[in-house]
């Protein structure tokens, strides 16, 4: 075969290499990452206008794409060389703008870069990107961004889920070989599941929040969104480790889990599944037969597999709204339009008073499901209140990390729904209802507890053919543990990978 | 206002209470939360960085040094340190305020349950400290026209915040409290205490009440006083509204009130009507800090000797007077260029003497700082030693020390530059003696007449010719000597 | 969450609602807080509360030495971020006192 036609053979392939087998390639230069990324380019050029998932494309791309290419050999050892990788617009980038899905920052161009892009660019990846998210991270639909919503690649009548829904949406579709998201309450793991990825959350200080445009400050962690288990390792590995300019990023050693990365030998491993009727919604049908066979297939590789109960967790969802809220809406209180983004115009008439000019900008600036949440959390915080709610929130959260805690103390693993369903419609599940809230029911309990937790593809709704993913839930600083299991569920399900045909 | 002796009467019935919140700056290289410089600059937004302007992602990480410190001057506080203290945020809306709240700290603060004793009008006094903790200073805004303008240099500055007890019930006491903590903090050299400039700032609560009342009284914040002075006035002046309004049969409404120095009066800031609701909770971006036992004492140590200490020392170790040991130690600044002197081997007392009499005259005239003073300690301890050595008189010394005031240069430089050194060579002398009993013969007939209050003209006449560079002992001895032959 | 509550809530949070909003979420947050004082059915006496989830799990303390970090960015870099300014200071209307 003549090299040329070598090289279009791997690029009609290259949506079904690994990354570790992509950097391979660049290494022997079978490939560019000039190519790749141009690849990537044109297929967000053909397929975002439908999907609305890339915001911003980094301007300097090709030139670093060159760059590397031109230097090969001072770069070849890097775990994620030439790798291009799209970003939740939370992340600042330096000279790229930054939006956070907020009109308040529409045009704010960040003088640093987040550590995670750091860490990133240091491990041999290229920023392809921006992506589309949830207004400040708040929502689990991609409906509330002030750039209009994300449609979800499998069937653009349904979300990708969010927050981190641009994310999910260009991983599925190609648009990039891997994305990082942000998750304060499911916000990596639920638009995974919707969109048949491996998205994990680590466990809380695993990974700087410094340069991650702040959400909910004790329950925010970035987490990649990937094809496969592998890549989520890999990239894990490449940003995880103690970072001075986050006081809470933590000083445990990162473990080569792409490495020790293998089929988890799960023989007479205790594996507990949580008891979903305790978290006070029910789960649509095909959620609960994802989880059988996930069941099943754990049983036969000879799991110790026993139901768990967690009664505190039907609490988990107002505690997080309770905490989430609070704590938003003090982070939410720097965007004044004094330092930096949008400031009202006020229709060219100069305001006389400063009272006025805050609240005019930040009421333009912000969408509604925003707003809400300050409210909420401005609320839960007031004299009067704090004690009936945040501090009572506070204080149960306690009690269910220690629950969890307990747990781990005896199980290796928890299994537990994503969400409630597959992908919702754009119409169902409107902002502001508590049901829109209570899809969160399974995933909050890991970023209250600190817990590390991730979600796999375990199969397809019969009903509506959309993906349905598994969460696995481990010990804190355990990720290996859900590393190995999802990999064997991987392997076996065979649900991984599988991408919407008419978009390969 | 009342006649002065009816309002005396009625003044001698209520009681002063008075508590007071002090804030200071402390003496870091960088600031509170970022590594952004943390001293006065003039150019507006000079120090400032991404952290302490609070640009979206950014964190703050704790400073080392504001730790030590701030634990430092709650045990010279005789406070409780705890061992477990929390950051809190206080939200507000404010453009000085980057980050749309402060980071300061609530509940579990530092340091707790001190007390601090000191003299006021011969008496002694003891006011119990409430709590010491850590905040973050705001930047500087300023009305311009039409709008305001903000400068950010000061945000995210360390300081502490230092709550009495409402233990203080005159206007005296309260300044003298300033004074002390003042000193305390200078002498620790972790704040320098200028009132004026604002790295030390008071906020004074003060309420009256009945002497036979048991409840305290509604209190007003006094805000804005910028010297020990104001301090006391302002006070004075709230007191007798306080009581001129309670006197009437109303009440007093609980608000922040500024001073006006130029009126001698506190008005009232008319905005916040309702209090303002800070909403603190535990900030979520710093972990809670722990402190060891050994931690703490490694911080004790750490503290300098307090000003009593040192005076108590300087009476003992060095024989000075209680009034002398008070004055040099005042300052920290004096005491160290005191003991600097005294390295050089010149005697404390006349070190003291000089220390007190030339130098610290002439800084109260010109209202200066010893930390400025263009003599080092080592020039004006070397040139004592010269007047022990009687290499020179302490007349000559005075002179000498004026040209080293205003040249900077050494002593000996200066003393040879203009050759001043004492004239003690009995040789000269001799001659210079004999020049002048040959120059006053009439004088010299009266002495031996039996004239002896004329020695003293001798003195002077040799003195001047020999442009005030005798050594006087010599001179005497010499010519008493002349005359008796 | 009445109305009046809300009013005054948004001014704490210098947020200005249509009246569209007001009416919306007044609805909105009593049905969702009315959810959520179901903690309230937890008994947390003796409980403390916890705010960084790691806590009392992981010991830590994060302390920076104190030392100036200049940016390698200028601060005109900075300064051009504001939306108004005058000279070197960020311009802002006025604060009515």
């Amino acid at each position: 075969m003549s090299t040329k036609c070598l090289l279009w053979w791997i690029k009609m392939d290259l949506l079904n290499y690994k990354l570790h087998e992509l950097t391979s390639l660049i290494r022997k230069k079978a490939l560019s990452v000039k190519e790749l990324c141009q690849f990537y380019m044109d297929r967000i050029e053909k397929y975002n206008s439908e999907l609305n998932a890339v915001l911003t494309i980094n301007p300097d791309i090709l030139q670093t794409a060159e760059n590397i290419d031109k230097n090969l050999n001072q770069y070849k050892d890097l775990p994620l060389l030439g790798i291009p990788i799209l970003l939740k617009d939370v992340f600042c980038t330096k000279g790229i703008r930054t939006t956070a899905g907020s009109k308040i920052l529409e045009n704010f161009i960040s003088p640093y870069s987040a550590e995670v892009v750091r860490r990133l660019e240091k491990a041999g990846a290229v920023i392809l990107g921006k992506c589309n998210q949830d207004e400040f991270a708040m929502g689990n639909s991609n409906k509330n961004s002030a750039f209009g919503p994300v449609y979800n690649p499998w069937n653009k009548k349904y979300v990708p889920g969010g927050s981190s829904g641009g994310s999910a949406a260009a991983v599925a579709a190609g648009l990039c070989a891997a994305s990082m998201g942000t998750d304060t309450g499911g916000s990596v793991r639920q638009p995974a599941s919707f969109c048949n990825l491996v998205g994990v959350k680590p466990t809380y200080g695993r990974v700087s929040r410094y340069g991650m445009i702040a959400y909910a400050s004790s329950l925010d962690q970035a987490g990649p969104m990937t094809m496969c288990v592998e890549d989520s390792a890999l990239i894990l590995e490449s940003i995880s480790g103690k970072d001075e300019k986050d006081s809470t990023s933590s000083i445990k050693e990162v473990p080569k889990w792409l490495h020790n990365c293998q089929s988890q030998n799960i023989k007479n491993m205790k594996i507990g599944f949580l008891n979903k009727e305790e978290a006070n919604t029910s789960c649509s049908p095909e959620v609960v037969q994802s989880l059988e066979q996930v069941k099943t297939l754990l049983q036969s590789k000879g799991a110790l597999v026993e139901d768990v109960s967690v009664p505190i967790m039907n609490m988990s969802v107002p505690v997080y709204y309770l905490i989430s809220t609070s704590e938003a809406s003090s982070n939410l209180a720097r965007y004044d339009g004094v330092r930096y983004g949008y400031r009202s115009d006020f229709q060219n008439k100069k305001p006389d008073h400063l009272e006025e000019f805050y609240s005019q900008t930040r009421k333009e600036g912000f969408g509604s499901e925003v707003k809400r949440r300050i409210i909420m959390g401005t609320y839960c915080l007031s004299s009067g209140y704090y004690d009936e709610y945040y501090n009572k929130a506070s204080q149960i959260r306690r009690i269910i990390r220690d629950h969890f805690v307990k747990i781990f103390s005896k199980y290796s693993l928890l299994i537990a729904p994503v969400s409630l369903s597959t992908a919702f419609s754009l119409e169902e599940n409107p902002a502001g209802t508590l049901e829109s809230y209570l899809i969160d029911s399974f995933t909050v309990s890991a970023n209250l507890a600190g817990l590390p937790a991730l979600s796999v593809p375990a199969c397809f709704s019969s009903a509506n053919q959309l993906p349905i993913g598994v969460q696995l839930i481990a010990s804190h600083f355990d990720e290996q543990t859900l590393f190995n299991t999802a990999l064997l569920i991987q392997e076996e399900l065979k649900a991984v990978g599988k991408r919407p045909s008419y978009l390969v | 206002m009342e006649q002065n002796s009816q309002h005396a009467n009625l003044r001698s019935e209520w009681k002063t209470v008075i508590g007071l919140e002090i804030h200071a700056q402390l003496l870091t290289k960088s600031k509170l939360f970022s590594p952004d410089p943390s001293h006065f600059v003039e150019k507006e937004n000079e120090h400032i960085h991404f952290i302490s302007l609070g640009l979206p992602g950014t964190l703050p990480v704790l400073n080392q040094k504001v730790l030590e410190y701030s634990t430092q001057v709650g045990l010279a506080l005789n406070c409780h340190i705890n061992g477990r203290s929390v950051f809190a945020r206080k939200n507000y809306f404010y453009p000085d305020l980057p980050k749309g709240y402060q980071i300061s700290q609530y509940e579990q603060p530092i340091c707790e349950n001190g007390y601090i004793e000191f003299e006021c009008k011969g008496k002694r006094k003891k006011v119990r400290i409430q709590r010491v903790h850590i905040e973050e200073d705001a930047g500087r805004f300023h009305h311009r026209g039409h709008c305001s303008l903000v400068n950010f240099n000061r945000a995210g500055v360390p300081l502490v915040e230092i709550v009495s007890m409402p233990d203080m019930n005159s206007p005296a006491e309260a300044a003298e409290m300033v004074r002390s903590i003042r000193k305390i903090l200078k002498y620790m050299k972790v704040c320098d205490g200028n009132l004026e400039e604002g790295s030390l700032r008071c906020d004074c609560n003060v309420s009256v009440q009945k002497i036979s009342d048991n409840k305290l009284g509604t209190r007003t914040e006094l805000k804005n006083l910028n010297s020990f002075k104001f301090i006391e006035k302002a006070i004075e002046y709230e007191v007798n509204r306080q009581i001129h309004i309670l006197n009437e049969g109303h009440k007093v409404i609980q608000e922040t009130r500024l001073y006006d120095s130029t009126k001698n009066k506190t008005f009232s800031l008319r905005s916040k009507e309702e209090a303002s609701d800070y909403r603190y909770f535990p900030d979520p971006d710093l972990l809670p800090v722990s402190l060891s036992k050994q931690w703490i004492e490694e911080q004790r140590k750490q503290i300098p000797e307090s000003f009593l200490q040192k005076a108590d020392r300087f009476q003992k170790e060095y024989g000075l007077s209680p009034k002398e040991s008070f004055l040099i130690t005042e300052e920290r600044s004096r005491a160290d260029y005191f003991e600097k002197m005294l390295k050089t081997k010149a005697s404390a007392q006349l070190s003291a003497n000089w220390l007190i009499n030339e130098v610290l005259a002439r800084f109260n005239e010109n209202r200066m700082d010893i930390d400025n003073c263009p003599v080092t300690p080592e020039q004006l301890g070397e040139m004592i030693k010269m007047i022990e050595r009687k290499e020179i008189s302490g007349k000559i010394g005075k002179k000498v020390f004026s040209e080293m005031w205003n040249t900077k240069k050494n002593p000996v430089e200066i003393i040879k530059k203009l050759g001043l050194k004492k004239i003690s060579d009995p040789n000269i002398l001799s001659s210079m003696v004999e020049e002048i009993i040959n120059k006053f013969p009439k004088q010299v007939a009266d002495y031996k007449n039996g004239k002896e209050k004329i020695f003293g003209f001798f003195i002077g006449e040799v003195m001047k010719i020999s442009k005030g560079q005798a050594d006087p002992e010599a001179l005497n001895k010499m010519v008493k000597e002349k005359l008796n032959s | 969450m009445d109305k009046k509550e809300l009013i005054k809530t948004a001014h704490l949070a210098r947020l200005k609602l249509s009246e569209k909003e007001h009416l919306e979420f007044t609805d909105q947050l009593k049905v969702i807080f009315e959810y959520f004082k179901r903690i309230s059915s937890i008994d947390t006496k003796d409980t403390l509360p916890l705010v960084y989830p790691l806590d009392g799990v992981e010991s830590m303390i994060s302390l920076r030495e104190d030392k100036v970090q200049t940016m390698k960015e200028k601060k005109a870099e900075l300064l051009d971020l504001a939306p108004e300014r005058l000279g070197n200071e960020y311009k802002v209307p006025p604060v009515v006192d």
